[in-house]
């Protein structure tokens, strides 16, 4: 079996913009099909199934990880390709970067005007402003999808950096916690979904619990790590660091997590010495807020890895809360009872 | 010799300025071959010798292409992150998130030049890049384990490798003016094939980044009757004015003050004899090069300047076109074959006046 590592390299390195998430979904579904029935490609284009040796008539539960990342979308041009967008980019890493474009994954560079001709222009541009060169002449077409390229390493200690780790890192996490329960099933009813689109708006997601109609939802993502130098006078404590253990998100962008797993987890955690943190930046996470408001509400709780430069293609995380988050989401799955719902 | 790869050793050496031990290793595996003699200048430049056909003492031209990159330099830290400073010339706008190594005493180290999330900058801050100063590099490790490996003063490099684009050209860190060393390297090779009389003089110069140190120190001392300087100049891109030199368009010959007339009209007529695309890059006053160091030297060095076109330069996606690499190597060795014993009488400034007057 691949090792967490391993798993994390393959993810990271894949290619999966959101609407585009083809390579990274045709690799969880090979990570993921041993251990899965009634897979499934939605509409959506995210990749769904029920865990095998599952309880039926237990706990309807989903697991879900999202697997997209942000990019560009070729719009035009003749020497150098126009893009736009796809999902909220990051323009300062933009500045110089490398690209794969289409699915022939064509190299290309983001153009940055040399600084003996840009002196003292430290506005950042528009993302329309942005214009890619691939060496030559303008073969791409209209609507290709563009990824950005990371430079995947393993660091000192447990830290690895690559690209895509808001999702991908979860993915993994999820990948790895499929095998857990695969290898020591428990009497729940799970289900998986490594869900699409989750960077523009979470709409993935929405779909994926409306086909699952879960009673209770765990979802993985990234949490933005601030343990980082500070600007002068800003003496706050850091909410995230690298390697502080799972993150449980206290609030996100659309809503409030249900307070009553909030809770469970949190409890839970410091029942068995597992490491956590607490997030209540409001930045992002927008996943939680869809599920919970499908049906007729979802109890759905956040469960994120530490990720220091989430929005960089070159992001850092530590291995050691990737098996921390899991260990804890295997924990709070296990002593899962309905009562904690009723409460 | 299969150029590209060649220019990948050359990019992917780690060499900053003051720094070059890596890279001239990279070259002088390369020119060995081709060349009779080398030595590592006091300075650190190498110094490769080809000896010409003709009775000593022989006239001698200096070939120039500094192999330094940019790069940053460790000044303090901030718990567990390196704060930098620039070495040569660094563009902090386009490093953020870039890849680099931190060379210390115990190797190499990998980390990320780092900055903070959106989420912790003001509004205005939101809007531009950051400066150096706001940056650091982040090399995942604890603040204990950071001050035990890492000293300040040690090296930062980017670590990203140089790639295929279409149409035979290539973009990566360091082509500033690794693209130039591989100029020389095709020119050593084509003389290998030729016969010249001249001693040539290949130098890989150090510290030109920092100020053109190294050219003068070897203008200096090795004293040429000749100099031909190689190194980047500016391709068409948006933001980039005129004048720009086109991918593929052959290599700019200077002219201007910094560079002697004759000298730039024997190699331009060098270019016509060939075929060669050899477009005139107009520069009235200083070029930013080695030529402006050579040129002054001693009693003064007949000096020309060869570019090699390059997009986004200063970044790690320079971007250069290898054709343009192999026809300035044989631009540059035709011309050395083409040098004879009275080459420096036919340069001189003023040419007689034309005697005859037109009226009377």
């Amino acid at each position: 079996m691949p090792t967490l590592r391993e798993n994390l390299k393959r993810l990271s390195e894949a290619i999966g913009v959101s609407g585009e998430e083809r390579e990274v979904r045709q690799l969880l579904r090979e990570l993921t099909q041993d251990h899965l029935e009634d897979v499934a490609v939605d509409v959506m284009g995210n990749l769904t199934g029920r865990l095998k040796g599952g309880q039926a008539g237990g706990l309807r539960v989903l697991l879900g990880a999202p697997m997209d990342e942000v990019g560009l979308m070729v719009s035009g041009g003749e020497t150098f390709l126009n893009v736009l967008p796809v999902g909220r980019l990051d323009m300062r890493y933009v500045a110089a970067a490398r690209v794969l474009i289409g699915a022939q994954k064509t190299a290309g560079v983001v153009l940055f005007v040399p600084i003996h001709k840009s002196y003292g222009q430290n506005s950042l541009p528009e993302p329309k402003s942005i214009l890619v060169d691939t060496g030559g002449k303008n073969g791409a077409k209209v609507g290709e999808r563009i990824a950005f390229v990371g430079n995947y390493a393993e660091l000192g200690g447990d830290v690895v950096r690559g690209k895509a780790f808001q999702g991908r890192a979860a993915c993994a996490v999820l990948v790895a916690l499929i095998e857990s329960l695969a290898a020591a099933p428990l009497p729940l009813d799970i289900y998986v979904a490594f869900t699409a689109q989750a960077r523009i708006y979470g709409r993935g997601a929405t779909v994926a619990a409306n086909r699952l109609k879960p009673q209770v939802a765990f979802l993985l993502d990234g949490s933005e790590c601030d343990d980082l130098p500070r600007a002068e006078g800003d003496t706050q404590a850091p909410m995230v660091r690298l390697g502080g253990g799972a993150v449980l998100r206290a609030a996100e962008e659309m809503g409030i997590p249900d307070q009553r797993l909030f809770a469970y987890a949190r409890s839970l955690a410091e029942a068995r010495g597992l490491p956590y943190q607490i997030d209540f930046s409001e930045a992002y996470g927008t996943e939680n807020a869809n599920i919970s408001l499908t049906q007729a509400g979802v109890p759905t709780l956040s469960l994120s890895i530490p990720v220091r430069y989430m929005s960089s293609p070159n992001g850092l995380v530590s291995l050691t809360d990737l098996e921390n988050t899991q260990r804890l989401l295997r924990e709070l799955l296990a002593a899962l009872t309905p009562s904690i719902l009723e409460s | 010799m299969d150029i590209k790869a060649h220019l990948k050793a050359l990019c992917e050496a780690h060499a900053p300025s003051g720094y070059e031990s890596a890279v001239r290793e990279v070259i002088l595996a390369a020119w060995q071959p081709l060349t009779d003699a080398q030595e590592v200048s006091r300075m650190g430049s190498l110094v490769a010798y080809k000896h010409g056909g003709g009775a000593p003492p022989r006239r001698k031209i200096m070939l120039c292409a500094h192999m330094d990159e940019i790069g940053m330099i460790v000044s303090h830290f901030e718990g567990a992150f390196l704060r930098v400073r620039s070495l040569g010339g660094i563009d902090s706008r386009a490093i953020v998130g870039k890849p680099v190594l931190v060379h210390t005493r115990e190797g190499a180290l990998s980390g990320v030049v780092g900055a903070r999330p959106l989420s912790l900058l003001s509004e205005a801050e939101q809007e531009r890049y950051p400066a150096l100063n706001e940056l650091y590099v982040d090399l995942g490790l604890s603040a204990e384990e950071v001050g035990r490996r890492v000293r300040v003063g040690d090296i930062v490099t980017l670590d990203l490798p140089l790639i295929a684009l279409q149409e035979r050209r290539v973009a990566g860190k360091a082509l500033d003016n690794r693209a130039c060393v591989a100029v020389v390297t095709v020119c050593l090779e084509a003389l290998q094939r030729l016969k010249h009389t001249w001693d040539v003089l290949a130098v890989a110069s150090v510290q030109e980044e920092v100020g053109l140190h190294g050219a003068r120190a070897e203008a200096h001392r090795l004293n040429p009757d000749l100099a031909i300087a190689l190194d980047v100049t500016f391709a068409p891109q948006p933001g980039v004015p005129s004048p720009a030199f086109e991918l593929g368009g052959g290599a700019p010959l200077a002219l201007g003050a910094n560079f002697h007339p004759a000298l730039f009209e024997a190699l331009k007529k060098t270019a016509e004899r060939l075929e060669l695309p050899a477009p005139i890059e107009p520069t009235p006053m200083a070029s930013g090069t080695d030529a402006w160091a050579i040129q002054i030297s001693r009693d003064g060095i007949p000096t020309a300047l060869l570019g090699i076109p390059t997009r986004n330069m200063h970044t790690s996606v320079e971007t250069v076109d290898l054709r343009d690499i192999e026809r300035c190597g044989r631009l540059v060795a035709e011309f050395i074959a083409s040098l004879d014993e009275d080459f420096l009488a036919q340069i001189s400034w003023d040419q007689p006046e034309p005697s005859k007057k037109e009226d009377a």
